[in-house]
């Protein structure tokens, strides 16, 4: 077990390098000057000069990637074009709100698509099943911006239940934080409650189906036990991978989710920066998310042995 | 019948009393409460170290915390504020300025002549255009200075309204870090001005939080608690917002969003008086192989463009059509100058003239090509301008560029010479002064080098800056510079952007966006409770 953590992490850190790469490749082919559009055509060919030597502009783009390289391992992502700070203090700003929004839709759509699933296997054919699978498709087929927008107009304008937009921390009111990300976590979270009802129907009805099961139903044990002790335990290792899957569907709504509620998360940052040309932003964004998707897949690659004692790590 | 007058007496007042008491009432602010204001872009900085500032909508947020030393009237013209007067000794090539006394910024330390000194003469420093003909700043008295200019410069009244007339707080500054590097990052994000609102807080892509200065020169001013600034990036969430009542004030609105928010009826959109950016055509003109180097070719382009359509449709009934530098209502624009107007006709003549007759069988006289950023408005207003030109026989193909292709663009000499180029200048601190920030000689060989300026104008614009220093000379010349300008067709005029807000109704006296884009009157604001 140990030398595969090891061996999932080095495999973690080369992923990690070649979207570094990636990342940085794209943004060098991006046309203009971005010293020119951090000063403005007022601008003196001087100026221009010295801001494109104190970024590294005028260098070779090798030295100029191994040079932002070295200093990002130093935790030095550099300093924002945009907001002339720290990108790595404003990514810690932002990031909290993500994962706060991201484990919360992941955790409750994980929970409630497992649940619906169950429900379906054990009434499969029946009304609940029916019900359950057609909005499980919808909830596949639909947008989760439109999703948001309309939530916006019935709860937000129409029946004024919930805020608009906006995010106050947890920990300065409690109340107001909740009711604010009501919408975002319920839209995040439809594709995941989506792609899991149907997983785990198909997983457990498998499952059920297995003589062992047939065992234990005529040893006269109660349903809740087959389902819960014996059936789910065994069904949830495909469901696990796809909840490994969501971590990044998840991650990667907050950019058009935190956009459309206002919420001044990582997606939020990203989506600004593009558009703000800030590519020392958009670099140090990228990374970190990289990472956050590596590390969550790889939690959920280890918890496959919890699962399932027959598997080994070798 | 005695009692039954008295009672109908009595019935009459009941029933007229309350009548008589609305007609005579007037509409008093109300004091408390919090203005909030959606914008949709975040600030560049706090207008809290004013030779740093380079966007006007950072000033216009931050209006209601730094003030400058001159304000600008309905028309666009100076106006007392933080200096009371002011005399322009042309000989001397002095400005002599008196200072408003009583005021105090927000750390309880005085304005005064050091400080304005000590202001100015940081700006001065930066060696910037707007105070290119700036030398020193002496202090005369407690509240009296005078500014040392190396050449005559009729534009430095107005650009004292804007950065270079910024007060801020000298012992705040001083008291921002060790080194002069660290206190001016400290001071851009912490103004310390004399306005009726301090700063409070800023939290990055979030909102900016202000609260009402005690101790503002207006006495009992200002009415409101404080001010938020909320950063709403998405036009539907921040239309949204006010429509839910979260916001007061949303900044800027697209014209389409502006319209259905009036249409409910529970919003007023206002609109500025004077533009906030004024889109033109420049071509090649100096190369005699462009098409653009005649004048007829010129007049005819703009004889093409039916400028009012332009404004009822793209720009949604809140643009202007431009026929000269300034829009009715300015000082600066002369009645006597009709422009190019919309007719065809006459533009297909001018072609004829020029030498360009349309082919037989295509109806093309030449083909050309039109640059333009790719931010909104512009490749819309460009397909329209294609489509017009074609009518013509101008056939037109569109090049839309993303910021900073076009930015370089603008930069480089142009290597196309037969392209109109989609342009476009914010008209601040007023269109006279703009003008000759970007056509004074010396101004437009940098901007617009490929711009033919006939030696006329650059004559008028020279005066403009040394001489016409009083308000009935600048008119003068301004006129002058109008006609000329429309002789030569020196650019195409297309409209003037003006920017507007949607308020709730229960907002008044706020005056944002009634005149101009960055001057309202914060300190008057107050919400209906």
């Amino acid at each position: 077990m140990g030398a595969y953590i090891i061996r999932r992490i080095i495999l973690s850190i080369i992923v990690l390098l070649l979207v570094s790469l990636l990342t940085f490749s794209l943004l060098q082919i991006m046309p203009g000057d971005p010293a020119l559009i951090m000063l403005g055509v007022e601008a003196t060919p001087e100026e221009l000069a010295e801001l494109r030597a104190e970024l590294w502009l005028d260098r070779p783009v090798v030295e100029q990637y191994f040079h932002w390289l070295g200093n990002a391992l130093q935790g030095d992502l550099g300093n924002s074009i945009t907001y002339k700070e720290s990108a790595l203090g404003i990514i810690a700003d932002a990031l909290p709100i993500t994962m706060h929004l991201a484990l919360l839709s992941l955790v409750f759509g994980s929970v409630l698509g497992i649940g619906f699933g169950i429900i379906c296997a054990i009434r499969r054919g029946g009304a609940l099943d029916t019900f359950i699978t057609i909005l499980a498709n919808t909830g596949i087929s639909i947008p989760i911006f439109w999703l948001g927008i309309l939530g916006i107009y019935f709860f937000g304008l129409q029946l004024g239940w919930l805020p608009i937009q906006g995010y106050v921390s947890p920990f300065e009111d409690f109340i107001k934080n909740t009711r604010q990300i009501i919408m975002p976590v319920a839209c995040m979270m439809t594709p995941s409650i989506a792609v899991l009802a149907r997983q785990t129907r198909s997983s457990m009805l498998e499952v059920i189906n297995q003589d062992y099961i047939r065992t234990a139903w005529s040893k006269g044990l109660k349903e809740r036990v087959i389902v819960l002790k014996h059936a789910l335990k065994n069904a949830l290792i495909p469901v696990v991978t796809l909840i490994g899957l969501q971590l990044r569907t998840v991650v990667g709504g907050t950019v058009l989710i935190e956009t459309v509620f206002n919420i001044p998360g990582m997606g939020r940052l990203m989506v600004t920066s593009v558009f703000n040309q800030d590519f020392i932003l958009v670099q140090a964004t990228t990374l970190l998310i990289a990472m956050v998707v590596l590390i969550g897949n790889l939690i959920v690659d280890i918890s496959y042995g919890w699962l399932d004692p027959r598997i080994r790590y070798d | 019948m005695g009692k039954r007058l008295l009672l109908s007496l009595i019935i009459l007042m009941v029933v007229t009393l309350p009548l008589l008491s609305s007609c005579t009432e007037t509409e008093q602010a109300s004091t408390g409460g919090t203005l909030r204001i959606a914008i949709t872009t975040e600030p560049d900085t706090l207008a809290g170290n004013p030779p740093s500032i380079s966007v006007m909508y950072d000033l216009r947020y931050m209006r209601p915390v730094v003030e400058s030393l001159i304000s600008r009237d309905d028309t666009g013209a100076p106006k007392p504020w933080l200096a009371i007067d002011w005399d322009y000794d042309t000989e001397a090539k002095t400005i002599t300025l008196d200072l408003r006394e009583g005021v105090k910024f927000h750390d309880g330390t005085d304005f005064n002549a050091e400080a304005a000194k000590w202001n100015l003469d940081r700006y001065i420093a930066t060696g910037k255009a707007d105070v290119a003909y700036m030398d020193s700043v002496d202090v005369l008295g407690d509240y009296q200075i005078r500014i040392n200019m190396k050449e005559n410069d009729s534009k430095v009244i107005h650009v004292l309204s804007l950065y270079p007339g910024l007060m801020v707080s000298p012992t705040a500054w001083q008291n921002g870090g060790s080194t002069d590097e660290e206190r001016d990052t400290w001071a851009e994000m912490h103004p310390v001005g004399t306005g009726p609102f301090k700063f409070v807080d800023y939290e990055r892509s979030v909102k900016v939080t202000l609260a009402k200065f005690e101790d503002y020169w207006q006495e009992g001013k200002p009415y409101l608690d404080g001010m938020e600034f909320v950063v709403i990036a998405d036009q539907f969430v921040a239309s949204a917002s006010l429509m839910a009542g979260e916001v007061d004030i949303l900044f800027e609105p697209d014209g389409k969003t502006a319209k259905d928010l009036e249409a409910t009826g529970d919003f007023v959109v206002s609109q500025t008086r004077y533009p906030s950016g004024s889109p033109h055509l420049n071509a090649d003109t100096k190369n005699p192989e462009s098409p653009y180097y005649d004048v007829k070719v010129r007049q005819a382009v703009e004889h093409a463009i039916n400028k009012q359509e332009i404004c009822d449709s793209i720009g949604m009934g809140y643009w202007q059509p431009m026929y000269q530098w300034s829009v009715e209502g300015s000082w600066a624009y002369n009645p006597d100058v009709e422009g190019y107007t919309f007719n065809p006709e006459r533009a297909m003549e001018l072609l004829d003239e020029a030498g360009y007759p349309a082919d037989p069988e295509t109806g093309i006289r030449f083909e050309t090509k039109i640059m333009c950023i790719s931010i909104s408005p512009c490749p819309d207003v460009s397909a329209a301008i294609q489509s017009y030109l074609k009518d013509v026989g101008i056939d037109a193909e569109i090049e839309v560029q993303d910021p900073p292709k076009y930015l370089e663009t603008q930069k480089t000499e142009w290597s196309y010479s037969n392209a109109l180029n989609y342009g476009m200048y914010g008209v601040y601190p007023n269109d006279f002064v703009c003008h000759l920030r970007n056509f004074a000689p010396g101004a437009h060989e940098g901007r617009y080098p490929n711009m033919y300026v006939p030696e006329e104008y650059e004559v008028l614009c020279a005066e403009a800056i040394e001489t016409a220093t009083d308000e009935e000379s600048m008119i003068d010349v301004a006129h002058r510079m109008q006609e000329v300008f429309n002789e030569y067709a020196i650019t195409n005029w297309l409209y003037a952007q003006m920017t507007i807000s949607a308020k709730s109704l229960k907002v008044h006296d706020d005056n944002i966006h009634t005149n101009h884009y960055d001057i309202w009157t914060p300190e008057d604001a107050w919400i209906e409770q």
